[in-house]
C-alpha cells in the first residue's frame, strides 16, 4: 500500500476543513493596532441568528471538528451563547478568542460547565504598558480580570494568546510563569500585516535576531501552542512541532461576519474571497468547488525560492504576509530568516502594497500609539 | 492537558474513544481528539473499518481476524502495530463496558 506523505495529501485539500475561523461580528470594544479584520463597527449585513445557526448545521454535517470563533469581539453578539451552545450540541468543538472584557464571574462559570469549549484570552504584553500600547488603554486590566474569573470558576487550561511582537518577545518566560499561575496554556502566534496590521506590521515585527530568539524559545518550550504559524522559521534547522505548511483553503479557511468565505483569517481581501455562503450550495459548495480553493490546492511553485536549500523546510513562508507586504506569492516571506526578501521589501514603494478590501474601524478613532510608554 | 492513554494489548477488548471524532477522507480518515486537540491520520480505509468495528469484538486480535482477514502474519502484525499507535494517541481505548459490548446486527 503506497500512500503519499500526509502533508502532500493535506496540500491537495480535504473533503472538509479540519477547523475554520468564524468571525461572528466586526463589532469590537477595542481597536487593536494589528487587528487582522480591521474590526470596530458591526456590519449591517452580518448573519442573523437564524442564518448563524444554519451555518453550524452545515459545519456539523461536514464533520468540521471545531471552529475558532472570533471577531471583532464575539461576545458582543447577543446570540453568542445561543450560537456556541448550538455548536456544542451538534458536536462541533468551539475555541473562541476574546479580549475578555465581557467575561464576568457569571459568564466564567457558564463556560466552566460547558463541554468541548476552549477560550483564548488575548494579551499582547505581560504588563499594561506593553499590552495597552497595542490593544488600547485598560485592555490589560480587563483581560487579567477575565483570567481571574475563569480561574475562580475552575476553568482549567484556557489559553493565554499572544501575538509575538518586538516589544513582547523578551517577555515569553514571564508569560510561561503567568500561564502556570492560572493553570492555563500559552499560545504564541505570528504577527501578520493583515487588517490594521498593514499599518503596524513594520513597527511591530520581529527583527531577524528576535526571530532566532523565538525559534529557540519555541524549541525549548514544545508545549506552547503556535497555531503552526511559525513554520517559516523551520529554515533555521530542526522543524518546530506542528504542520509545516500553509493550510489556507486546504485544511482551514475563514467565514467572515457577513458570510464571505476567505482562504484564511489573514487574507480578508477580494482576491482571496471564495464566495458567500448565503448563495446556493452554502459553505460546502464553496469549500469543494470554488475556483480559488481549487487553485490553492494545486502544487505551488517555489518561484524565486527554488534555488534556496531551505525551501523544503520553510515552504516559502506565509501567503498572507507576502501579499499584504506587496511581495510576490512565489518568493520569499518578508521574514525570511536568511534575509532573502529584504531587498524586495525595501523596493516596495509607499502605497504599492495591497490594502484590505474593507475597513470596519470606528470613525475618528485614534490609532493607539505604538511606542511603549515608560513606566511612570 | 495530556490525558492518560491505555497501553495496547491485542487480547483485550478495544473501542473508539469517547471524545474522538472520526471523519472519512479519501486516504482513510481523520481522527480528532477533543480533549487533547490531537489530530491523527488513519491511513487506510481498512484501518478505518477495523477501528469502527472494534466494539463488536471481544478482543482487538479477533477484530483484526474478522475485519481485516489478513493472509499473512506480517499483515496481521502491521494492523496490530497500527492499533497500538492509535491507542498511544488516545484514539482508541480499552473497552471497559464489557456487558454493553454488542454483537450489533443490521436489521434485516
Amino acid at each position: 500500500m503506497s500512500v503519499p506523505a500526509l502533508v502532500e495529501q493535506l496540500k491537495g485539500g480535504l473533503d472538509a476543513p479540519i477547523c475554520l475561523t468564524w468571525e461572528l461580528t466586526y463589532a469590537c470594544n477595542l481597536a487593536c493596532v494589528h487587528c487582522l479584520s480591521s474590526s470596530g463597527r458591526r456590519d449591517p449585513d452580518e448573519l442573523s441568528t437564524e442564518e448563524a445557526l444554519a451555518v453550524v448545521d452545515q459545519l456539523a454535517e461536514l464533520q468540521v471538528f471545531y471552529v475558532n470563533i472570533g471577531g471583532g469581539e464575539p461576545m458582543i453578539r447577543r446570540d453568542f451563547f445561543e450560537i456556541v451552545d448550538h455548536c456544542i450540541d451538534q458536536n462541533v468543538g468551539v475555541k473562541f478568542s476574546t479580549n475578555g472584557a465581557f467575561i464576568d464571574q457569571e459568564a466564567a462559570e457558564r463556560f466552566a460547565a460547558m463541554e468541548l469549549l476552549d477560550i483564548q484570552i488575548s494579551l499582547d504584553g505581560i504588563d499594561p504598558e506593553t499590552n495597552d500600547a497595542v490593544r488600547g488603554e485598560g485592555s490589560w486590566q480587563s483581560a487579567v480580570a477575565a483570567m481571574d474569573h475563569l480561574k475562580s470558576a475552575g476553568f482549567k487550561n484556557f489559553k493565554i494568546s499572544i501575538v509575538a511582537t518586538r516589544h513582547n518577545v523578551d517577555q515569553l518566560d514571564q508569560y510561561a510563569e503567568l500561564a502556570r499561575s492560572y493553570e492555563a496554556q500559552l499560545r504564541v502566534t505570528r504577527l501578520r500585516p493583515s487588517g490594521r496590521g498593514v499599518d503596524s506590521y513594520h513597527d511591530l515585527r520581529l527583527s531577524h535576531d528576535q526571530q532566532r530568539q523565538i525559534y529557540h524559545w519555541l524549541q525549548r518550550n514544545p508545549e506552547v501552542l503556535t497555531g503552526d504559524s511559525f513554520f517559516h522559521l523551520n529554515a533555521l534547522g530542526e522543524s518546530l512541532p506542528g504542520l509545516n505548511m500553509c493550510g489556507a483553503g486546504r485544511i482551514v479557511c475563514l467565514i467572515d461576519p457577513i458570510g464571505d468565505v476567505y482562504a484564511c483569517p489573514f487574507v480578508i481581501h477580494d482576491q482571496f474571497n471564495a464566495g458567500n455562503l448565503r448563495n446556493e450550495g452554502g459553505f460546502a459548495h464553496i469549500w469543494q468547488n470554488s475556483a480559488l480553493f481549487t487553485e490553492l490546492r494545486e502544487p505551488e511553485s517555489a518561484g524565486a525560492c527554488g534555488s534556496c536549500g531551505s525551501y523544503d523546510a520553510c515552504q516559502g513562508g506565509c501567503m498572507a504576509t507576502k501579499f499584504f507586504t506587496g511581495l510576490p506569492l512565489d518568493g520569499p516571506d518578508p521574514d525570511c530568516v536568511w534575509g532573502h526578501a529584504d531587498e524586495a521589501l525595501a523596493a516596495v514603494g509607499a502605497g504599492q502594497a495591497p490594502r484590505p478590501s474593507q475597513d470596519h474601524s470606528k470613525p475618528g478613532s485614534q490609532p493607539v500609539a505604538l511606542s511603549v510608554k515608560p513606566r511612570s | 492537558m495530556v490525558a492518560a492513554t491505555d497501553t495496547f494489548v491485542a487480547a483485550e477488548p478495544w473501542i473508539l474513544s469517547t471524545n474522538v471524532g472520526l471523519r472519512p477522507e479519501p486516504f482513510g480518515a481523520l481522527a480528532y481528539h477533543f480533549d487533547t486537540r490531537r489530530l491523527v491520520f488513519l491511513k487506510s480505509p481498512t484501518l478505518v473499518s477495523l477501528v469502527r468495528g472494534l466494539a463488536q469484538h471481544d478482543s482487538a486480535a479477533q477484530a483484526i481476524d474478522a475485519i481485516v482477514a489478513p493472509s499473512t502474519d506480517a499483515a496481521a502484525n502491521s494492523y496490530t502495530k497500527a492499533l497500538a499507535s492509535l491507542a498511544e494517541a488516545g484514539v482508541i481505548e480499552r473497552n471497559r463496558t464489557e456487558r454493553n459490548r454488542t454483537t450489533e446486527k443490521s436489521d434485516p
